[in-house]
């Protein structure tokens, strides 16, 4: 509006100054005819009306004369020129001035199409380029939208700048609703009560890059459901685009009910198999007890033989039932202060049988007053049971095993070292994973490939690490570590050890201390 | 034997039954035998024992309930007999909690020997 009135007023209507110069120059005519009229009257001695018509004539003729030219020569190519500037103005840069203006003219309207051929072509020319990025944006916008895995992208301040439709869709959130929010507000992900992305986001400051993946992280939507996810992040300290870390994630709950249907059924089964087992054991300790003395070497080693099998079918079953709480995330640990020695020095009781009867010594090296640790008495014995029985399954004969535990910066480090056959460098990686086993010891060695597994998942849940080192040939060290009582005394609910209830690592029975498993 | 001891062991696997039996009744204890939880229960309050050994899941009703009722505090419960549940349920923080306040013990059968029940059962009647 404002624009427009500012235009008219500073408007000078096209042809006011030329008619001042043709009322000037009018003016100058009739001074120039009365001079005439003077010489005609005076010299020529003409009759007044005859004079008055010539002169009538030849004003008018003058004038008509002067219109003509002027309008020709001057009014209608600076209308024309108008007409043109007019018509740039209202962006209508197809415009032409026809040529043949005359003079000065012809020139400035040959410039003026020069001008508006040239615009147009820069308009047209960027034009295009506006429709080529848009064209790109579409492109990346329905990539993205047709990923069935979700999008985050994240800022410096880990507030979500982009959101994808399946991000939209696996969370419930619409784009506007998630937009420049901090994601640990929007979209939480945990672990157990652990939001672990959100610590690695915050550890992440800093750094020039990091990345990392989690498997079946729990996401709440947007109603309070949960889904499971796994999640790939991306984080650059340096990105022009001002995105910081970029998230992805997969919907995984389908796969994963599936998946919690057969370790279910798989729970069930294991569950059911305890009784039998425990029997079997049970009255195979009761047959050795009561009838080792009347038999012979040959029926002491069926004996024997019966031992280890049930043995070994025991802990396949714990190590099922084990797995199968961590993969159904119902471990249910009960962390307790544990004096690690006397835990580590019970557990390694029927080891010690284990390794004799094999010819292996087992040796354990325990540093002096270790700061009790924070640990569920039960799972973290299948820990040491799977890794000291591991030691001692590829030991070769006369080998040595030392279990070592020390006390290192917040934590209780524990090594389990043997100088058995080692770990080829291609399969340290996958040791850890489930059902993993070795080519070479696949069929020399008895084993589930869940042990490993297991173990991590226990030692992971208490907030552990656990490691191996191996040369082959020399031995292998498998290490983990535990945190202190006094790191972690506030996550610990209870210390019985103050209400006279006294635990081993096969139950617990009240104000009894002489009881150690 | 007089002055043995008196157990009560409410179990519905008689195979489970026999086996800790067997080894108890050698250590010279006396044996009584429940397959279901009101059995278990009205033997518990007719005769005088002194140790329950108790599994959860059993018949009727559950070792939870006859825990309960045996730990009531109106006159009807025993709160002089120890009970030690013996079964092969994990248990939960919660159900855990509710078990330490009554129970004297809390024992996972597949862990279990029976040379090791009977020295657990030696020290809580000690």
């Amino acid at each position: 509006m404002d624009q427009k009135q500012t235009e008219k007023k500073g408007q000078t209507r096209p042809g006011l100054n030329i008619l001042l110069v043709i009322i000037i120059s009018q003016i100058s005519l009739v001074l120039i005819l009365s001079l005439f009229w003077i010489l005609l009257r005076n010299f020529l001695e003409l009759s007044s009306l005859v004079t008055h018509i010539l002169l009538a004539v030849a004003g008018v003729g003058w004038l008509v004369a002067t219109a003509f030219l002027l309008y020709q020569r001057l009014l209608r190519p600076i209308n024309l020129i108008n007409n043109h500037i007019e018509a740039i103005g209202k962006s209508d840069l197809k415009y032409r001035t026809k040529q043949g203006l005359p003079g000065e003219f012809a020139n400035i309207g040959t410039k003026l199409n020069n001008l508006s051929g040239r615009l147009q072509e820069f308009v047209s020319h960027s034009q295009a380029e506006t429709e080529v990025i848009v064209a790109e944006a579409n492109r990346l916008r329905n990539v993205l939208n047709s990923i069935n895995d979700g999008v985050f992208a994240l800022d410096r301040g880990n507030r979500i700048m982009l959101f994808n439709k399946a991000a939209s869709v696996i969370t419930g959130y619409k784009i506007e609703e998630a937009a420049g929010k901090p994601l640990n507000h929007i979209v939480p992900l945990f672990r157990g009560n652990q939001t672990v992305v959100h610590e690695w986001l915050r550890a992440n400051e800093g750094l020039a890059r990091a990345e990392e993946q989690w498997e079946a992280l729990t996401l709440q939507t947007s109603t309070g459901k949960q889904r499971s996810v796994d999640v790939y992040a991306l984080y650059q300290g340096e990105d022009p685009n001002g995105i910081r870390t970029l998230i992805t994630f997969h919907d995984r709950t389908a796969a994963q009910e599936i998946e919690d249907m057969k370790v279910d059924f798989v729970a069930l089964a294991a569950h059911e198999l305890r009784t039998p087992v425990t029997v079997i054991k049970g009255y195979l300790e009761i047959l050795t007890n009561e009838l080792f003395s009347q038999l012979n070497p040959e029926q002491i080693e069926i004996i024997t033989k019966l031992n280890v099998s049930t043995g070994q079918l025991s802990s396949f079953i714990n190590n099922i039932l084990n797995v199968s709480r961590i993969e159904h995330g119902s471990l249910n640990l009960n962390f307790e202060k544990i004096d690690w020695k006397s835990l580590l020095t019970d557990t390694c009781q029927s080891l010690y049988q284990k390794a004799l009867a094999q010819d292996k010594r087992l040796e354990l090296l325990i540093e002096e007053n270790l700061p009790p640790v924070a640990v569920d008495a039960n799972s973290i014995k299948e820990v040491i049971i799977n890794l000291v029985d591991n030691a001692i399954k590829y030991s070769p004969r006369e080998g040595r095993i030392v279990i070592k535990a020390k006390n290192k910066q917040g934590s209780v480090e524990t090594l389990i070292e043997d100088n058995g056959i080692g770990i080829p460098t291609t399969s340290l990686d996958k040791l850890f994973t489930k059902f993993y086993r070795s080519h070479r010891t696949r069929t020399s060695h008895p084993g589930t490939g869940l042990g490993l597994y297991m173990s991590k998942g226990i030692v992971e849940a208490h907030g552990g690490t656990i490691w191996v080192q191996s040369a082959e040939g020399i031995g292998s060290t498998f290490g983990f570590s535990l945190p202190q009582y006094k790191v972690v005394a506030d996550k610990v609910k209870t210390n019985d050890n103050e209400k006279g209830i006294i635990r081993g690592v096969h139950g617990w029975i009240k104000n009894h201390t002489l009881y150690r498993g | 034997m007089a002055g043995s001891k008196t157990i009560l062991f409410i179990e519905d696997d008689p195979l489970i039954v026999d086996m800790y039996t067997h080894v108890l009744q050698k250590a010279g204890y006396l044996i009584d035998i429940a397959y279901d939880g009101l059995e278990g229960l009205k033997k518990a309050t007719k005769n005088t024992y002194d140790l329950i050994l108790l599994d959860i899941m059993i018949p009727q009703i559950t070792g939870i309930d006859v825990l309960e009722k045996l730990r009531q505090s109106d006159g009807n419960g025993l709160p002089n007999t120890k009970i030690v549940i013996l079964t092969n349920l994990a248990q939960d923080e919660e159900s855990r909690r509710a078990l330490e306040a009554k129970a004297d013990g809390y024992l996972i059968k597949a862990d279990i020997t029976p040379s090791l029940l009977v020295s657990l059962v030696e020290q809580v009647l000690a």
